[in-house]
């Protein structure tokens, strides 16, 4: 296996980035998921609900994505009509292989819903299409506590953000806290190329780190893939964007 | 080298064909040009204005369209902006190879003269900036090639982009094949245009007659006849028609034929 085929984007819908003028970015952008996914040399990706696009149906799109490896839907953790549509992608076409539950291990999220919520969307997904497909999740590194166990449980994969530029640094010794709440659950990593919470560009030298350290998790098996965040950023010119293009350019056909 | 690489998408912003309702078209469009060629199988791309759209500077669109191998961008030989827009872009992006005038779009929108000096003024100076081998194209109707007063138009261009309106016309195929000669046009590249959708009579294009057409044109690329086809378009992928269903199946099935002759056009 190639190590590009461990590689996905964070596809959503374009100029939502933008939208509500949060993150300070520059440009304008108009890439869309899969132009993102062909842009960067990724095989698969997570396509991800935000300000409530894509909204259902998501046949359409589904089409484009088509010509991906591996697809992952965005879900809500109550949101029925998405569940039911991102069921019906699983089975209109094969390479559905999960969906994503987005910004759910907030201490807000927690209280509306309890680990037994999470564990019925498992049971849906992994019941509800002709074949199962799996339940992640994602998980900031500011949102490591013991008390959220109960919920990574339900999941069959955790993806791992770290969205604040400055808590970079402390990426290595939250991963290690990140594996005792997680245990043998499959561990992907995201990776920003714009420091949100910054509002500015993600340093090369924080890029450059973030990328040599996940290589590394990834060559070892610690983690079973990266998630580059985003095509909301990728035709914007941005340095950061040009330095991991040439990085996937470099190791995205090394066998692993 | 295979056939796919002959294959071109005619690459318009999504919903340009919805726009308005006059076509007849039901349902959305979504599908991007740069989606829509991955989703046929072809890295070859038309990307057309209508409607103002794209809208300048070109910089974002011809970014994502830098993964494609070629791309050809419509201009407006009556605005000089659009002419020193693609002058700009083509020096930033190798993969664009050319431009091309629209001399029939009258129907739909797009930007169209028919005053040949403005042809020939375009074409001087895309020449001068961007080189001998940049690629001027002309978009007609096949009918129009038959009528002697075209020629002056025709003449202008390096690459013949010929499109053929309806099903009934797949009958004249050799016929309008056969007046380039007779015009004295037999030395132009040709790339031969198919509809998914019946615009004249804003109906389907019946799937069988995509085979026909298809058929017909790899028949010719085989022979060193033509030197391309072009599909109609990301606007029609997703809509659930019949006919871009059928293209998209032939190309799956004759994509990787092997077919004589160079990668121009």
């Amino acid at each position: 296996m190639k190590l590009r085929d461990k590689l996905w984007l964070w596809g959503q819908t374009p100029h939502l980035h933008h939208m509500y003028d949060n993150y300070a970015l520059p440009g304008v952008n108009q890439m869309t998921a899969f132009e993102g996914a062909m842009y960067f040399g990724l095989p698969n990706v997570c396509r991800v609900t935000m300000g409530g696009w894509p909204a259902v149906p998501f046949e359409q799109e589904a089409m484009v994505l088509d010509g991906m490896k591996s697809v992952v839907w965005g879900v809500g953790a109550t949101d029925m009509e998405m569940q039911d549509e991102v069921i019906n992608m699983a089975n209109t076409h094969p390479n559905v292989k999960a969906a994503i539950l987005d910004d759910f291990f907030s201490d807000g999220s927690l209280k509306k819903q309890p680990p037994s919520a999470i564990a019925e969307l498992r049971r849906k997904l992994h019941e509800g299409p002709e074949r199962p497909i799996e339940l992640w999740s994602v998980i900031y590194c500011t949102e490591l506590f013991e008390n959220r166990i109960p919920y990574i449980k339900e999941c069959d994969a955790i993806t791992f953000w770290t969205i604040d530029g400055k808590l970079l640094p402390g990426l290595e010794k939250n991963f290690e806290k990140l594996k005792t709440l997680t245990g043998d659950l499959p561990i992907y990593c995201g990776c920003y190329m714009w420091d949100y919470h910054g509002k500015r560009h993600m340093p090369l030298s924080l890029m450059k780190y973030q990328l040599d350290v996940m290589y590394g998790w990834l060559k070892s098996g610690q983690i079973e893939g990266i998630i580059f965040c985003s095509n909301c950023i990728g035709d914007m010119g941005l340095e950061a964007v040009s330095y991991t293009r040439a990085w996937i350019a470099e190791h995205g056909d090394e066998e692993i | 080298m295979k056939l796919r690489e002959k294959v071109w998408l005619w690459g318009l912003d999504p919903g340009a064909d919805h726009f308005g309702g006059e076509n007849g078209l039901a349902g959305s469009n979504r599908m991007t040009p740069m989606e829509g060629a991955y989703y046929f199988g072809t890295r070859n791309l038309l990307r057309v204005s209508r409607f103002g759209f794209p809208k300048p500077p070109l910089d974002n669109e011809a970014e994502k369209l830098s993964v494609l191998d070629r791309t050809v961008w419509s201009i407006d030989p009556t605005d000089p902006d659009s002419v020193d827009e693609l002058i700009r872009i083509a020096r930033y992006f190798p993969n664009i190879r050319g431009a091309l005038i629209l001399a029939d779009g009258e129907h739909r929108g797009m930007l169209h003269t028919r005053d040949v000096q403005l042809y020939r003024e375009a074409r001087a100076q895309i020449k001068e900036k961007l080189g001998e081998d940049f690629q001027i194209w002309l978009q007609i109707s096949a009918s129009k090639i038959v009528v002697e007063s075209q020629l002056p138009y025709l003449e202008t261009a390096d690459v013949l982009n010929i499109w053929l309106s309806t099903p009934q016309e797949s009958m004249h195929l050799d016929t309008y094949l056969g007046q380039l000669t007779q015009m004295g046009l037999e030395n132009k590249k040709t790339v031969w245009g198919l509809y998914f959708w019946n615009f004249a009579r804003k109906q389907i294009f019946p799937p069988a007659m995509v085979d026909v057409f298809l058929n017909k044109y790899r028949e010719w690329l085989q022979a060193g006849r033509i030197d391309g086809i072009a599909l109609y378009s990301n606007t029609l992928a997703d809509t659930k028609l019949s006919a871009a269903f059928a293209a998209r199946d032939w190309m799956a099935a004759h994509g990787d034929d092997e077919i004589p002759g160079g990668e121009d056009a």
